[in-house]
């Protein structure tokens, strides 16, 4: 079995950030030379992607009953959960208190107004460390909570897809 | 000792003409206005169709 992700990477610009004259937007994506342009995001544990699509049917008699013609979607999202272990400045302060950037460590708790976004770049290897999987999307990330006691649960940090017509993915290792 | 050619450090403004066009280190969507991107890239750009040179700096 080669198909199987075991490991995942997950990095992170954020919106806004100005990096030589060029504003880091839905439309423009920075590379990730130098690598200061990304941060890495804390040990993933796992990551669940999932697209949910709102769809109606289009039925018709056929006869004596109606069966499905065509399926419509009026609307997709994509939405990318992750397990992370270990929370960073960014995680704590930003995701799970609702803060804005901290400066110097110092933040105000719940006076975020808009929810934390920019390129997410979410690569997947299988046990053979090759690459199955790299995904380049513009999107919105949260952290519903987290229970803190005598534990090691990961927490969940959920990404929801924002279009870009630059998000990119690429599949690799995998058969057609 | 051969005269070694002058760089050209000239900069031009481009607007990209299609998405993922890559300059300044940034892939671009369509429609994108940026600056200081070096004009000899700017220019290879233009002759590729992805964006059109606004200004010459």
């Amino acid at each position: 079995m080669k198909d199987l992700i075991i490991g995942s990477h997950l990095l992170f610009a954020r919106a806004g950030t100005v990096i030589d004259g060029v504003t880091v937007g839905p439309e423009a994506k920075p590379d990730t030379t130098p690598t200061t342009n990304y941060i890495k995001l804390p040990t993933v544990q796992d990551w669940e992607p999932k697209t949910t699509r709102q769809i109606v049917k289009r039925r018709a008699p056929s006869p004596g009953k109606y069966r499905d013609r065509r399926s419509i979607t009026l609307s997709t999202s994509t939405d990318h959960a992750f397990s992370l272990q270990e929370w960073s400045e960014m995680t704590f302060a930003e995701l799970l208190l609702g803060g804005n950037k901290p400066v110097s460590g110092v933040f105000v708790p719940g006076e975020r107004e808009e929810l934390l976004t920019g390129w997410w770049i979410v690569q997947g290897y299988d046990q053979n460390d090759d690459l199955i999987v790299a995904l380049n999307i513009y999107g919105e990330a949260r952290i519903d909570g987290y229970k803190f006691g005598e534990r090691l649960d990961p927490y969940a940090l959920i990404i929801t897809q924002l279009y870009s017509s630059i998000a990119s993915g690429e599949i690799t290792n995998l058969p057609d | 000792m051969p005269k070694k050619a002058e760089t050209d450090t000239r900069t031009a403004k481009i607007r990209t003409l299609r998405p993922k066009v890559k300059a300044k280190g940034f892939t671009l969507g369509a429609r994108q206005i940026v600056e200081g991107v070096p004009l000899a890239h700017a220019e290879y750009l233009r002759d590729q169709g992805d964006a059109e040179i606004l200004e010459v700096l």
